[in-house]
């Protein structure tokens, strides 16, 4: 009987202690807040990229919107934006003035003729025109942004045959204001599918988040995560 | 002071064992195991949802996932909250019984009065199915919900469109599956339906006032009526509602009427088994259908708060370990308890009961009377198959449902309830009476018969004549009839072993031959000859020559002169010569009263008339006799042998059929001669003489006194012939009118009271013997009797009821298991011994007629 005894509270405090046990370990788990990133991927095309937690993803309906204004479509093709302002919208999309990045990212599948004749020109030239070529015929159509200056010129070669390039450059929009564009343009290895992230905004919000928006470039991912 | 020797304890020593339920005040302490697996469970869920977010995104590194998971999984931390509070819940009971008493007795507790309080059990059923629905609908929401990446919701609306589009496909599934997989699961569909009849209390007009003659057992069903209506008279007491009824008895005695009318009265539904519903084709479908028969018991139980069951002809459910067979017509060995002996053996003890209950079942030799065939036919037994229909594991599983109705039943409470530590709860009380019906109690499975399954078994036996007079009574009500309370007495008399079955054919016969002869108005006559036509079939239109009819005449007259004057426990029912289909002639005999014991004086008076023929036939055909006695012959020695070697009527006490199993010889040896010579093996000569012998000299000397009685009788007899001859049948009435000289119903007895008729009886007589030597016709023609009585047409061949025919066509069977006396006479052509031979054995009885020359002339003296 004197077992017993001594069994049973041994017995309940065992038991509390594994109950608190779990009920801390639950705890602790969910006080370990936010994620630091925020995990953005199109599973179908696996292409993957991350932002940091505190941007705002910009809602499908806003996107589309400003892609038509720029007089683009979203028709079948993914797309994703991130705006690290506090205002964030769709029409960020390719302003002039904005002190906060914005990303923009999209998947689209190239129609048998452009996939024959893709280059790295072509991919270059994908957003903005950056070639010498491009821009000298954009300028003679009447682009509005002056000033290009190339900041980088980098191609790329992943997994998978995966290749494209990155291209940091600036570009001086109407009213005075410098913005820097960085932009990764990858396709597939049989050339059917392009891959595009680019973060923008003024000259002097580039520096100053430089570290997050290299970030959010490097981490551009095509391919299986295997 | 020493102490005593403690005695040495052998192999391990058992020290308590779980305590029970009721004395353990704190929950029961939960293996750790238990305590812990739904933890470990849901954490693992939790990983792998980490896991699959990272493998989904490369960039996602384990940190990132789990407070991703923290966030998106937040249904499995709201699972392990519940689950923590579970377990702390338990965990404080397991240690403070007043905390445990309170949520046992208190919250459960008081839960489970409210609700058997409120809802009805039916209701109860139906609610917890809704939640399963529920709870199974729900699951496949979420699940669906996350494949489709929606809310579940949505998701369960979006599941008609998933099936819809997905229908090409599962329709190419579903033809190429159909042909293979769908025709099996068809067929057995198919097979396992069918055979099980449900009527619904409407449905059944039978009532307790349909079953007559049987009131004694009806009594016993009527409580189980209430037992069925008002089960708390008994529950409350502490006890328990007798749940099986097993029917036993001859067939037609009203076992399955007695069913229905328990349906009838009740207001339960009443499922009907067929027979035949367990004979199957494949294996398995038989337990398909006994599960099946189950569900649907339960679930009428529970609606209308019983149900009974009938399985008509149980026999064919089939028995595990039957040694034997039954036979055709049902003398299939008899367990002791079933056996017809001294209140069943039930004096014994249960060794010895069971001992000679094995024995019965093993040698099959154990004799029920001169009636039961000794002939029995043994088959080789289906072991672990079962006899009859109910094999391949049938007669199991009706076992097991039988005994699993007291069961935790169903998925979520036997598995789901017990996978979160609680225990499943008790089925509610299923109200199943189940009713069974046989003629052939031994051919049912023991396990079948044990309390618990079967708690009562009543036999249906043969009605009363009380119980026959109301049968008769009853069926004469439905029709217009002229019959008397007299004569309705007397055919309850006459008829000692109907049944309801054969009472209501008779009648509806009686009604037919009304009918045929344009009446509409039943009279006694019809139901006589009814009784006739039932029993014998239809007369034989054949006519006999002169000298055999006589012969046959004289043969009958024997037996039945013998038995007037000799056997007082049987009455004569029918005289006749009228060839039937197994017969040349006959002499029925009833019991006059319901009798359950036959005595040695009257198993004497039954060989006597077994052997009037033999003696008659030597004594008025100068010695010759036929080959007719044959089986007269047979049932006189089987009655001399039972009476000697098994029923102690003998010289001898002990049962020879006993003896001869266990192999211990029989009183005066096996061939030990009775004469006083010592045999040279050294034993010594039996002072009783062997069982052969004494039968031999119980005969001889029974066969001398049926001599003397005939002589004695010799004008009896040949009036009793001349009555044969003249109307072919005769009643017992008129037998007795015959030998008393007065009238009777047919027949005018006062003719046979003249001596000089008699004589010319006699002349006829010598004339059919000369005939009968010279294979020629008789030279004076059969006398007439004056004045002659007109006979009514519609009596003119014998009849009887509830006897058994001697298959060898000219046998006599004494003492059937209906009881009646039917000494056949005749000279039946199939018998291999042909005619007898004019050379008798020494000392054959010679006919002398008084008035005619011859050795004994003192007979003329008796009379003349």
């Amino acid at each position: 009987m004197t077992n017993r005894a001594f069994r049973s509270p041994r017995g309940l405090t065992g038991g509390l202690a594994f109950l608190l046990l779990g009920v801390l370990a639950t705890v602790g788990l969910t006080a370990c807040g936010a994620p630091s990133y925020t995990y953005v991927a199109d599973s179908a095309a696996k292409a993957y990229y991350k932002v940091p937690t505190q941007w705002h993803q910009i809602s499908q309906k806003d996107l589309n919107a400003a892609l038509k204004a720029a007089g683009g479509s979203s028709d079948g093709i993914w797309s994703t934006a991130f705006d690290a302002g506090e205002a964030p919208s769709g029409s960020n999309f390719l302003a002039p003035t904005i002190n906060k990045p914005f990303v923009f990212a999209e998947v689209g599948t190239l129609s048998s003729t452009v996939s024959n004749e893709i280059s790295y020109n072509v991919l270059r030239d994908f957003m903005l025109p950056v070639t010498s070529t491009s821009r000298q015929q954009d300028a003679a159509s009447g682009f509005p942004l002056t000033n290009f200056k190339q900041l980088r010129d980098q191609t790329i070669s992943a997994k998978q045959g995966v290749h494209g390039v990155r291209e940091t450059f600036q570009y001086t929009f109407p009213g005075g204001v410098v913005d820097t564009f960085d932009e990764d343009v990858l396709t597939n290895a049989d050339q059917t599918v392009v891959y595009f992230l680019m973060v923008h905004c003024t000259d002097s919000c580039y520096s100053q988040n430089q570290n997050n928006i290299d970030t959010v470039m490097s981490s551009f991912t095509v391919g299986s995560p295997t | 002071m020493k102490k005593a020797a403690r005695p040495v304890e052998q192999g391990l020593v058992f020290h308590g064992g779980r305590p029970r339920e009721e004395d353990i005040l704190t929950r029961r302490k939960t293996p750790f195991w238990d305590r812990i697996k739904w933890l470990l469970l849901l954490v693992i869920v939790w990983m792998v949802l980490v896991w699959s977010l990272m493998a989904n995104d490369p960039l996602v590194g384990f940190a990132d996932a789990c407070r991703i998971q923290v966030r998106q999984g937040w249904w499995v931390f709201i699972l392990i909250g519940l689950e923590l509070i579970h377990q702390a819940h338990f965990l404080v009971s397991e240690h403070w019984a007043a905390y445990n008493q309170f949520w046992v007795k208190r919250v459960w507790g008081a839960w489970g009065r409210f609700t058997d309080r409120k809802l009805s059990a039916w209701t109860k059923f139906r609610i917890s199915r809704v939640i399963s629905w529920i709870v199974m609908i729900a699951v496949i929401a979420i699940v669906t919900g996350k494949i489709i990446h929606t809310a579940p919701l949505l998701a369960l609306l979006r599941i008609p469109q998933i099936v819809w589009s997905a229908m090409p496909f599962v329709v190419q599934i579903v033809f190429t599956l159909f042909f293979v997989v769908a025709q099996f699961g068809m067929l057995f569909w198919f097979l396992s339906r069918g055979g099980v009849d449900v009527y619904y209390p409407d449905d059944i007009k039978t009532r307790f006032s349909d079953v007559w003659g049987q009131d004694q057992v009806l009594e016993r069903v009527k409580e189980n009526i209430i037992f069925l209506e008002n089960p708390e008279i008994v529950e409350d007491r502490g006890g328990y509602v007798p749940g099986g009824i097993l029917l036993w008895g001859p067939p037609g005695t009203g076992k399955t009427l007695m069913a229905e009318a328990v349906a009838g009265e009740t207001g339960k539904p009443y499922v009907f088994v067929d027979p035949g519903a367990f004979i199957n084709m494949f294996m398995g479908v038989g337990v398909l259908k006994v599960k099946g028969l189950f569900r649907k018991l339960r679930k009428l139980a529970l609606r209308y708060g019983g149900v009974i069951v009938f399985f008509d002809e149980a026999d064919s459910l089939g028995n595990r370990g039957m040694a034997m067979g039954g036979v055709p017509g049902g003398n299939s060995a008899v367990p002791a308890p079933f056996a017809d002996g001294c209140h069943g053996f039930s004096y014994l003890s249960n060794d010895l009961q069971s001992m000679l209950a094995r024995n019965a079942m093993a040698s099959g030799l154990e004799p029920d009377g001169p009636g039961v065939k000794r002939d029995r036919q043994i088959v080789g037994g289906m072991m672990n198959g079962g006899m009859g229909g109910g094999g391949m594991g049938t007669l199991q599983a009706l076992l097991t449902e039988l005994s699993g109705l007291k069961k935790p039943r169903g998925f979520i409470n036997r598995v789901v309830r017990r996978a979160l530590g609680m225990r499943p709860k008790p089925p509610p009380h299923y109200r199943i009476l189940v009713m069974m019906a046989t003629n052939m109690p031994s051919a049912l499975d023991e396990a079948l018969l044990r309390p618990g399954r079967i708690d009562r078994m009543y036999r249906v036996g043969y009605p009363s004549k009380p119980g026959r007079v109301r049968t008769y009574e009853g069926y004469l009500a439905k029709v217009s009839h002229e019959l008397t309370a007299e004569q309705i007495d007397k055919l309850a008399t006459i008829t000692p072993y109907a049944t309801g079955a054969t009472i209501k054919d008779m009648v509806n016969e009686a009604l037919i031959i009304a009918i045929r002869d344009g009446r509409d108005v039943i009279t006694y006559q019809d139901v006589i000859k009814a009784k006739r036509l039932k029993a014998l079939g239809p007369p034989e239109d054949v006519e006999y020559i002169e000298r055999e009819r006589h012969a046959t005449a004289i043969h009958e007259a024997c037996h039945a002169v013998v038995a007037y004057q000799t056997r007082k426990h049987l009455i004569i029912d029918i005289a006749t010569i009228e060839k039937g289909s197994y017969y040349l002639g006959m002499v029925s005999s009833i019991k006059p009263e319901d009798l359950f014991t036959t005595w040695r004086s009257e198993y004497e008076s039954d060989i006597l008339v077994s052997l009037a023929s033999l003696a008659g036939e030597r004594m008025f055909f100068e010695g010759d006799s036929s080959s007719g006695v044959s089986g007269d012959l047979d049932s006189a020695t089987q009655t001399a042998t039972w009476m000697e070697g098994y029923w102690g009527m003998g010289k001898t006490v002990s049962s020879a059929a006993t003896a001869r199993r266990l192999e211990a010889g029989t009183p005066g040896g096996g061939n030990r001669p009775a004469a006083a010579d010592a045999s040279p093996n050294g034993h010594g000569p039996s002072p009783l003489g062997r069982l052969a012998d004494r039968i031999e000299d119980n005969l001889g000397a029974l066969l001398l006194k049926a001599e003397n009685l005939l002589r004695e009788n010799e004008r009896h007899v040949l009036a009793l012939a001349h009555a044969l001859e003249t109307h072919k049948t005769l009643s017992g009435e008129d037998v007795e009118a015959v030998m008393e000289g007065t009238r009777g119903p047919l027949v005018d007895g006062t003719p046979y009271t003249d001596d000089a008729f008699i004589d010319r009886l006699r002349e006829y007589h010598l004339a059919a013997v000369r005939a009968h030597r010279q294979h020629d016709t008789p030279d004076m023609p059969l006398p007439v009797a004056e004045p002659a009585f007109a006979i009514a047409d519609g009596f003119g061949s014998g009849s009887f009821l509830g006897g058994s025919y001697g298959d060898n066509g000219n046998g006599t069977s004494t003492g059937t298991e209906a009881g009646d006396t039917i000494d056949f006479g005749g000279f039946g052509a199939g018998n291999a011994n042909g005619n007898g031979s004019y050379t008798g054995p020494l000392g054959a009885p010679t006919y002398d007629p008084p008035g005619h020359n011859g050795p004994d002339e003192d007979d003329e003296d008796d009379h003349s």
